[in-house]
C-alpha cells in the first residue's frame, strides 16, 4: 500500500487534469447534483462513468500489491480524489460514496460471474447458496455467496445492506458511514455487528 | 430497543420478526454469555428464529477478516481477467504460466500467420501515463537489442485494448535454477559454473546498459541441455516506468530476500544491484537455502563454502554497492581465480592468506626465487666486505674508518633495497603475472628509479647488479643502459678502483662483445682489468688476467691467450686463490683452445675445471654450466655426439636451475643439442628442439635469430622437407638487420648454407644469385667452394652441363681451401658421373663413400649405400643393389620423411628391382 499512498499524496492538480480529459470534473459534479435532486437517471449515468474508473483503480491497486489484502477504502478514496479533487463539498462526496460502493461491488460481481462462466465452459451460473460443494468453492463462488448474502440482508434491513456496502465497497469509516446515512455512530456499530454476523454465517455455510 | 424486543414481538408479521431479529441479536450480545441461552428460550420465538439467532451468535465470534479476504481475493481474480483463447496483439493466450510481482504471465502462440511460435506474454501491472508510454517503448527497444544465448529474447511488445502494456518474451522450457541443481545433484563446481554462465549473460546485458534488477532462481531457467537462460531482463524497470507518473528514482519491483539494500531503500539502481543478485543466487545455490533462510529442497544439499568462496559471496553481497565487485566480470574473474586456486580478490586484505596461496601455487618457482634472492643478498653483503678489505689495504686509519662506515651503510641500504624488492615481488604484488626473472628485474629497476635517485652512492651499485642480472637473463638491451649509467656514475664518484666497478665493467664488456661492439668492449675490459689490479691482491690479479685473456680471445690472439691463461692458472693455484676465479681463467683457456681447434685439450681443461668446482662444492653453479658446455663442444668436435649430448643436457639443467627457461645462452645450448642429435641421426628430435627455441624466443618477444632460423631450415632439409626448409630460409634471408648484427664470417657461412637449402629445394636462381653476390662482395676464392651446392642442385634438377660446370669450379676451391668438404665433393662428382653414364668414374668416387661416412649417423651411412645401390644397378648388378637397399633403406626411412629425395630415389629403385615388399612399404 505504500506505493499507493504515495500516489494519493501527490499534488492533485495533475491528477484532476489527467482525468478531466476523459470524464470532466464538471460533468461529474452536475451528475451528482442531479442525482441529489432525485434524478435516478443521473445516478445511473454516474454509475456508468465511474464503473470504468473503478475498474482501472482496482486493477492498479491490486497489481501494485499482489497478495496484499485489498482495501476497498483505498479504492474509494482514490476514485474520489481522481474524480472530484480533494476539496469537493461533502454533499457531493456523500453521494459519490454511494456510487463508488455500488460500482465496486458491481465490478467484482460481474467479474466473478464472468470467470465462473469461463471456468464451467459457459454453463449456467450457480447462484443458489447451497448448490455448490462448499469444499470446492473458489474465490468467485465465495464472492457470489457474499453478494447474495448482502442482497438478502438488504431485503431484511435495507439500512444494514447500505452500511455493509459503504463499509466494504465504499471504503468509509464508521463515522463517515454514520454521516452518509444520517444516523448515529452507535447505530452503525450495532447494525454492522449484526450484518457481519449475517455475512459470516452465510460464508461459513 | 431491548425492551421493545423483550415485550413486543409479533410473530404474525414476518417483516416485524425480521426486524426484531436485529434487536434480539443486540439484546443477546448485551447479556453475559451464560445467560444468553436461557434468555433465548424465555423469549417467545419460533424454533427457526431461535436457530437463526444461535447461528448468528456463533458467526459473531468469527474474525471479520473473513469478509475482507473474500472481497480481496475476488478483486485480485477480477484483474486477471484475461482468459484462454483471448487474443492480445498477434498472440492467442493458451494458459496462464504464473503470476508474480511483475504481473501475470501467459503462454501464448502467434496467430498472425507466418510462422508458428510460442512466447511468454507478460502483462505489466498498472496503466502508464503518456510520458511513461514513450519511455516504455524506448526501454523495449533497448531490451530487444539484447541478443545472447543466456538471455530470453524480447519478441514483441505493445498494449492491450485497455491500454495495459505487455511484453512477449521467448518461451523457455526449463527448470528454475535451484530445481535444476537439485534434480541433477550438481556438484559445487557445477553450480558455480552455472552461476558463471548466468554472469556471462549479465555482463552482456550490462555492456548494453541493461540491468536485470530482479535476479532470482525463478528467473533463471535451465534447459535440458544444461544451459541457463535469464528471464525478465529489465522487466522490473518497465514495470517501474509503467507505474511512475513522475520521474522519481525509486524502484518498487523487487522480490523480498533477493532485493539489494539499495532497492529496498529506493535508491539508485546500478549494475552493482545485479552483482548483489547474482551473489545471492550463488549463495542460495551453494547453501541449498533460500534467502529467507528456509531449506529449498532435500535434493539440493549444502556444499562446503570455504573461506575464499565465503569471501567472494560476502563481497558480492556487500551492503554498500561500492564495496561489491566493480562489475559482473570482476565477480566472475574471482570465481575463476577460486576455481584454479589463485588468491581471490575478495580476500585481498589478508596478506598471509595470499602468501599461502602463492606458495601453494608456485612451490617450485618460489623456492628457486628465494634461492636467487638469498644469493643476491649474500652478494650484496659481499660487496661490503670487499670494500672493508680495500680499506684495510689502504692502511690508513682514517681511510679505513671512513671506508668501513661507508661499507656498512652501503650494505645496509642495499639490503634494505633488496628487502623491499623481495616484498614487492612477494605475493602481495601482482600475483597474476608469471614469476619470471624478467618481471623481477623490471620491478627492481622501477624501484631503483623510485627509491634511489641519481647521485646517491648506492644507485650505481644496485644498477650494476640489476644490469648484470639482465645480462645473465639474456636481455642485453635492458642491461646495457643500466650498466653504462652505473659505470659512469661510479667513475664520477671516483670508484673506478673499486672491485664493484671492475666487476661491472667486466659484465658490461661481455655484453658489448655480444652486441658486436668489439672496440667498446675492449676499452671496458681494460678498465675492468685496471680495477681488479688496483686491489693488489692475488685474487684481484688473477681476475685481471682473466679479463685480459678474454680481450686476447676477442682480438683472435688465441695462442697468446692460451699462454697467459696457463701461467695465470698456475700462479692462482699456488696462491690458493678462490676456485671461482681459477675457474674463470680455465673458462678462458678452454675458449682459446676451442678456437685453436684443439678439442682434446679443451676437453681436458674442462674436466679439470669441473673437478675443481666439484671439490669446492660448486657442482651446480653457473661455472659448472660453462664447462659442461665446453665439454660438449669439444666432444662434438671429437665426433662423440652421444657424450656431447649428455654434457649439453647437463649444462642445460644447470642453466634452467640458475637462470630459468629463457635467455640467449639457453638458445645457443639448445642449438648445440640439436646439432648433436642430428649427428646421432635423430633428425625429428633435433627439429623439435629448434622449433621450441623459436617459440620460446617469440614468447619472450624476441625476433627469431637468423642463426636459429638457418638451423631450423637445415633441420627441415635434412629430414627431406625442402618446402618448409626453403620457406624458413627465405624468412631468415629477409632479416638484413639480423645479418648485419652478426660477425662477418658467420653471416657468410649462414648465407651460404641458406643458399644450399634453396638450391636443393629447387630454387636454383635464388641460390646462384646469393652465391655470386657473396663472391663479388668478399672476392675470396675460397667462397667458390660453395658452388658445390649449386652443382648438387643442378644435378638434382637434371641439368647435367650446369652441374658439371659448377662442380669444376667448386672442386678447385675445395682442394685448395676446404679439404673437409672432400667427401661431399666426391659424392656429387660420383653421382654426376653416374648420371652421365660414366660408370668407372662413378665407381671410383662412390665406393669410397660408405667408409667416409662410417662415423656418421645411420641415415647418412644409408644414403651412401643407396648411392652405391644406384651404381650397382647401373652396372647391372641388381642383386647387390637389392641387398644394399634391403640392408639400409629401413634406417633411412626411420630418420627422414617419406618425401626426402634420397628416400624417394631409393624406394623407386627398390620397386624397380622388386625388392622385398617390407622395404617398399616402409613409411613413417
Amino acid at each position: 500500500m505504500a506505493a499507493y499512498r504515495a500516489d494519493a499524496e501527490r499534488p492533485e492538480g495533475m491528477e484532476v487534469n489527467a482525468l478531466s480529459r476523459n470524464e470532466g470534473v464538471t460533468d461529474i459534479t452536475c451528475l451528482l447534483q442531479e442525482w441529489r435532486g432525485g434524478d435516478m437517471q443521473a445516478r445511473d449515468r454516474l454509475l456508468q462513468v465511474v464503473y470504468g474508473q473503478v475498474h482501472a483503480i482496482s486493477c492498479r491497486a491490486i497489481r501494485a500489491n499482489p497478495g496484499a489484502t485489498l482495501s476497498p477504502t483505498d479504492l474509494a478514496h482514490e476514485a474520489l480524489l481522481r474524480l472530484l479533487g480533494k476539496d469537493a463539498p461533502w454533499e457531493n462526496r456523500r453521494h459519490f460514496y454511494h456510487v463508488i460502493a455500488l460500482a465496486t461491488r458491481q465490478v467484482l460481481v460481474d467479474s466473478a460471474r464472468k470467470r465462473l462462466r469461463n471456468k464451467r465452459g459457459g454453463g449456467a451460473l450457480v447462484e443458489s447458496l447451497g448448490a455448490a460443494d462448499a469444499a470446492a468453492v473458489g474465490a468467485e463462488e465465495k464472492l457470489l455467496y457474499l453478494n447474495q448474502a448482502i442482497e438478502q440482508l438488504a431485503r431484511h434491513s435495507s439500512r444494514c445492506g447500505q452500511i455493509v456496502e459503504l463499509t466494504y465497497f465504499g471504503g468509509l469509516e464508521r463515522d463517515e458511514v454514520a454521516t452518509a446515512l444520517d444516523i448515529s455512530v452507535a447505530t452503525v456499530d450495532r447494525e454492522l455487528r449484526f450484518a457481519r454476523a449475517w455475512l459470516k454465517r452465510a460464508l461459513q455455510a | 430497543m431491548a425492551q421493545a424486543g423483550a415485550t413486543g414481538v409479533n410473530p404474525s408479521s414476518n417483516k416485524v420478526a425480521q426486524e426484531c431479529l436485529i434487536e434480539h441479536f443486540e439484546r443477546l450480545l448485551e447479556l453475559p454469555e451464560w445467560q444468553r441461552e436461557s434468555a433465548l428460550s424465555a423469549w417467545s420465538l419460533d424454533e427457526a428464529q431461535r436457530q437463526e439467532l444461535l447461528a448468528l451468535l456463533a458467526a459473531d465470534g468469527v474474525p471479520d477478516a473473513l469478509i475482507e479476504a473474500v472481497i480481496a481475493s475476488s478483486a485480485s481474480q477480477a484483474l486477471q481477467s484475461i482468459v484462454e483463447g483471448e487474443c492480445i496483439g498477434a498472440w492467442r493466450v493458451r494458459h496462464q504460466l504464473g503470476a508474480g510481482g511483475m504481473g501475470t504471465v501467459y503462454l501464448v502462440e502467434r496467430v498472425d500467420g507466418g510462422f508458428h511460435q510460442y512466447g511468454a506474454l507478460k502483462l505489466l501491472r498498472g496503466f502508464p501515463t503518456d510520458e511513461a508510454h514513450s519511455r516504455l517503448r524506448r526501454e523495449r527497444q533497448l531490451l530487444a537489442q539484447l541478443q545472447h544465448p543466456g538471455i530470453a529474447r524480447l519478441i514483441d511488445g505493445g498494449e492491450t485494448r485497455d491500454g495495459q502494456p505487455y511484453l512477449v518474451m521467448e518461451y523457455v522450457d526449463g527448470e528454475p535454477l535451484t530445481t535444476y541443481a537439485a534434480q541433477h545433484r550438481l556438484s559445487r563446481e557445477a553450480r558455480i559454473e552455472l552461476i558463471d554462465r548466468v554472469g556471462q549473460a549479465l555482463a552482456h546485458a550490462h555492456q548494453h546498459l541493461v540491468i536485470h534488477r530482479d535476479l532470482k532462481s525463478a528467473n533463471v531457467l535451465v534447459g535440458a541441455d544444461g544451459s541457463p537462460k535469464l528471464l525478465d531482463f529489465g522487466v522490473a524497470k518497465l514495470v517501474d516506468i509503467n507505474q511512475e507518473d513522475v520521474d522519481i528514482p525509486t524502484t518498487r519491483v523487487w522480490t523480498s530476500g533477493y532485493a539489494s539494500p539499495e532497492q529496498r531503500e529506493g535508491k539508485q539502481i546500478t549494475t552493482a544491484t545485479d552483482v548483489f543478485g547474482l551473489g545471492t543466487l550463488l549463495r542460495e545455490l551453494l547453501s541449498g537455502t533460500s534467502p529467507h533462510g528456509t531449506a529449498l529442497m532435500p535434493e539440493l544439499d549444502a556444499v562446503a563454502i570455504d573461506a575464499d568462496l565465503g569471501g567472494i559471496l560476502n563481497m558480492a553481497t556487500a551492503t554498500l554497492p561500492g564495496d561489491r565487485y566493480a562489475g559482473i566480470d570482476a565477480f566472475r574473474d574471482d570465481l575463476e581465480r577460486w576455481r584454479i586456486g589463485i588468491p581471490v580478490r575478495a580476500q585481498a586484505d589478508s596478506r598471509w592468506y595470499r602468501l599461502r596461496k602463492f606458495v601453494a601455487r608456485h612451490k617450485r618457482a618460489v623456492s628457486v626465487l628465494l634461492l636467487v634472492m638469498f644469493g643476491l643478498m649474500a652478494f650484496v653483503l659481499w660487496i661490503g666486505i670487499e670494500r672493508q678489505r680495500t680499506a684495510r689495504a689502504l692502511e690508513l686509519a682514517e681511510g679505513r674508518r671512513l671506508a668501513a662506515e661507508q661499507a656498512a651503510q652501503l650494505a645496509s641500504t642495499t639490503m634494505d633495497f633488496f628487502g623491499g624488492l623481495i616484498e614487492e615481488l612477494s605475493p602481495d604484488g601482482n600475483v597474476d603475472a608469471p614469476i619470471t626473472l624478467r618481471r623481477w628485474l623490471a620491478q627492481g629497476r622501477d624501484r631503483v628509479i623510485r627509491e634511489l635517485p641519481d647521485g646517491t652512492q648506492q644507485a650505481p651499485i644496485v644498477n650494476a647488479y640489476l644490469g648484470t642480472l639482465y645480462e645473465m637473463a639474456g636481455q642485453p638491451q635492458e642491461a646495457e643502459p643500466l650498466l653504462r649509467t652505473s659505470l659512469e656514475e661510479m667513475r664520477k664518484q671516483g670508484l673506478d678502483r673499486d672491485v664493484a666497478f671492475a666487476r661491472t665493467a667486466r659484465s658490461y664488456a661481455y655484453l658489448l662483445a655480444g652486441l658486436g661492439r668489439q672496440q667498446d668492449s675492449l676499452d671496458w675490459l681494460q678498465r675492468s682489468a685496471a680495477g681488479f689490479r688496483a686491489q693488489a691482491t692475488d685474487e684481484g690479479l688473477a681476475q685481471a688476467v682473466a679479463v685480459e685473456t678474454y680481450a686476447l680471445i676477442l682480438t683472435q690472439r688465441y695462442a697468446q691467450a692460451e699462454h697467459v691463461a696457463k701461467s695465470a692458472i698456475a700462479a692462482a693455484v699456488t696462491a690458493q686463490v678462490a676456485p671461482i676465479i681459477i675457474a674463470t681463467l680455465e673458462d678462458n683457456l678452454a675458449a682459446a683452445l676451442m678456437y685453436l681447434e684443439r678439442p682434446a685439450e679443451q676437453l681436458a681443461v674442462s674436466d679439470q675445471a669441473m673437478r675443481l668446482l666439484r671439490a669446492a662444492g660448486l657442482e651446480r653453479s653457473m661455472y659448472m654450466y660453462r664447462f659442461e658446455e665446453h665439454r660438449g663442444q669439444a666432444l662434438t668436435e671429437l665426433q662423440r655426439p652421444a657424450e656431447a649430448l649428455l654434457s649439453f643436457d647437463h649444462a642445460r639443467a644447470i642453466h634452467v636451475l640458475g637462470r630459468g627457461e629463457a635467455g640467449s645462452s639457453l638458445s645457443t645450448l639448445d642449438e648445440k643439442r640439436a646439432d648433436a642429435l642430428q649427428s646421432l641421426g635423430r633428425l625429428a628430435a633435433a627439429r623439435t628442439i629448434l622449433l621450441q627455441v623459436q617459440r620460446r624466443e617469440k614468447l619472450a618477444g624476441l625476433r627469431p635469430q637468423v642463426r636459429s632460423q638457418a638451423l631450423l631450415a637445415s633441420a627441415y632439409g635434412l629430414e627431406g622437407d625442402w618446402r618448409k626448409a626453403a620457406a624458413v630460409a627465405r624468412g631468415a634471408l629477409a632479416d638484413t638487420e639480423g645479418f648485419a648484427a652478426m660477425p662477418g664470417d658467420w653471416a657468410q657461412s649462414v648465407r651460404m648454407s641458406l643458399a644450399r637449402i634453396l638450391a636443393l629445394a629447387g630454387d636454383m636462381r635464388a641460390a646462384r644469385t646469393l652465391m655470386e653476390d657473396e663472391f663479388s662482395r668478399a672476392g675470396e676464392p675460397a667462397l667458390l667452394r660453395w658452388r658445390l651446392y649449386l652443382a648438387e642442385g643442378a644435378l638434382q634438377a637434371g641439368d647435367l652441363p650446369q652441374a658439371e660446370q659448377d662442380l669444376l669450379i667448386a672442386a678447385a676451391a675445395i682442394e685448395q681451401h676446404a679439404p673437409s668438404l672432400r667427401p661431399q665433393l666426391r659424392r656429387v662428382r660420383g653421382l654426376l658421373a653416374l648420371a652421365q653414364g660414366q660408370l668407372a668414374a662413378a665407381e671410383q668416387d662412390l665406393t669410397e663413400l660408405p667408409q667416409q661416412f662410417a662415423n656418421g649417423p645411420a641415415y647418412r651411412r644409408a644414403i651412401a649405400q643407396v648411392d652405391m645401390a644406384m651404381l650397382r644397378h647401373a652396372q647391372g648388378r641388381d642383386e647387390q643393389a637389392r641387398q644394399l637397399l634391403a640392408a639400409h633403406l629401413p634406417s633411412l626411412g626411420e630418420a627422414v620423411l617419406p618425401s626426402h629425395p634420397d628416400f624417394l630415389r631409393a624406394t623407386a629403385l627398390a620397386q624397380a628391382l622388386a625388392a622385398t615388399p617390407a622395404v617398399v612399404g616402409k613409411t613413417r
